[in-house]
């Protein structure tokens, strides 16, 4: 069975795998933003950052995360892919979290979770 | 008496089109096969475009020597695939599209890839509980 | 680690890497800066640019492991960048990393490898013309 389609007015569980990120060039934010959406829409949204995408999550600008976690997102940060490119805990927006590919793993396997790649 | 087989359903079916060496696609797709195989689930890989290229029998079990390393064994692209679908006893598989096999010149995949037309994709899919599309064709 | 023999035949070349990470499990120690390292003994002088998120190559740090488990296999030769640049210090190369990319990162100057220069973007560019061909890799 797949991941059922929301009801009409219904809600959806997104988990959405930001692998690109703000450094991939215009409108590489766009993804988040997206998520962004779903999330102010009331749809359950959470956000893995891998690869490139750990870089949405650090730095001094970080406004596709901001209005992710505004609307009630949860935000993950790869943490394989963050320690690769020598990124740590400390070095990343305090809105979101570093996580193991298990939690990936666990989130798409639920029963009704939608998983988008980008 | 009732009939039709009991069809079979994978945890998770990740349609890898973005070519290996582009970027790290290839280690998130097995890392994420990994995990959900690590709890007990189950994994299909369809390979498009040039990501046919990582089952290719020419790789032989390792990579060209390392230079800086000439001792050193570095396993091939299709010496790991194989590794995982042997391990995964059943419930990790390799399937190559057909279609990207011939266009991407890559017609000599290992025996333990299954190779599939495209216009089996959506029965693919059909046959998973989960679908990601992870492009770049 | 070996060092090239130089013979020196080809031009001075800049090489600019404003992509990194492509494909780790894949290309293992056969990335960019090992390319880089193992040809340059051809060139008159060869030097390296990081720029973009590339820069985070030279950023030192003690978490990553360069390991991965796929199956029954750990697969513990993924590539070691800070590795890789800190031979190409070694091995003469000027490694100039850009100094607005690293600091929109997060990173203090401090942590770059040992040997490297750090340089705002038109220092970078104005430096093309001591070399005879600048490639972006």
């Amino acid at each position: 069975m797949n991941a059922g389609t929301a009801r009409p007015g219904g809600t959806a569980s997104y988990f959405l795998i930001e692998s690109k990120g703000n450094w991939a060039g215009p409108d590489a934010g766009a993804f988040l933003l997206d998520g962004a959406a779903l999330a102010e829409a009331g749809h359950r949204v959470r956000v893995f950052l891998v690869e490139d995408g750990v870089f949405s999550a650090v730095g001094t600008g970080t406004p596709g995360i901001e209005r992710l976690a505004a609307a009630g997102a949860e935000i993950l940060v790869d943490d394989f892919s963050a320690a690769q490119r020598a990124l740590g805990g400390p070095d990343l927006s305090p809105h979101a979290r570093l996580a193991g590919m298990d939690v990936a793993a666990a989130a798409l396997t639920e029963e009704g979770c939608r998983g988008v790649w980008h | 008496m009732a009939g039709g087989m009991e069809r079979r359903v994978w945890d998770l079916l990740l349609i890898l089109t973005a070519a290996p060496h582009s970027g790290d696609v290839v280690t998130s797709a097995l890392r994420l096969s990994q995990a959900v195989l690590d709890k007990g689930g189950s994994v299909r890989v369809w390979a498009c475009g040039y990501a046919t290229m990582m089952t290719q029998d020419t790789f032989g079990d390792t990579k060209p020597p390392n230079t800086r390393d000439p001792g050193g064994h570095y396993p091939s692209p299709s010496a790991i695939v194989r590794r995982m679908i042997a391990d995964g006893r059943g419930r990790f598989g390799w399937i190559a599209c057909t279609a990207c096999t011939e266009e991407r010149g890559a017609t000599h995949h290992i025996p333990q890839v299954r190779h599939r037309s495209p216009l089996r994709l959506a029965t693919t899919v059909v046959g998973a509980r989960q679908t990601l599309y992870l492009g770049g064709a | 680690m070996t060092t090239t023999a130089r013979t020196g035949t080809g031009p001075s070349v800049l090489c600019v890497l404003d992509r990194a990470y492509r494909g780790a499990v894949e290309a293992q120690f056969f990335h960019a800066l090992y390319g880089l390292l193992d040809l340059h003994g051809q060139f008159e002088r060869m030097d390296v640019a990081l720029r973009g998120a590339a820069v985070t190559l030279a950023v030192e740090e003690d978490t990553y492991r360069p390991s991965v488990r796929l199956g029954t296999m750990v697969l513990d030769t993924l590539p070691d960048y800070r590795g890789s640049v800190r031979d190409l210090v070694a091995e003469g190369f000027e490694v100039l990393v850009d100094r607005d990319a690293v600091r929109a990162l997060g990173f203090a100057p401090e942590r770059l490898v040992a040997g490297t220069t750090c340089l705002a973007p038109a220092e970078l560019a104005v430096r093309w013309p001591r070399y005879d061909q600048v490639w972006f890799v």
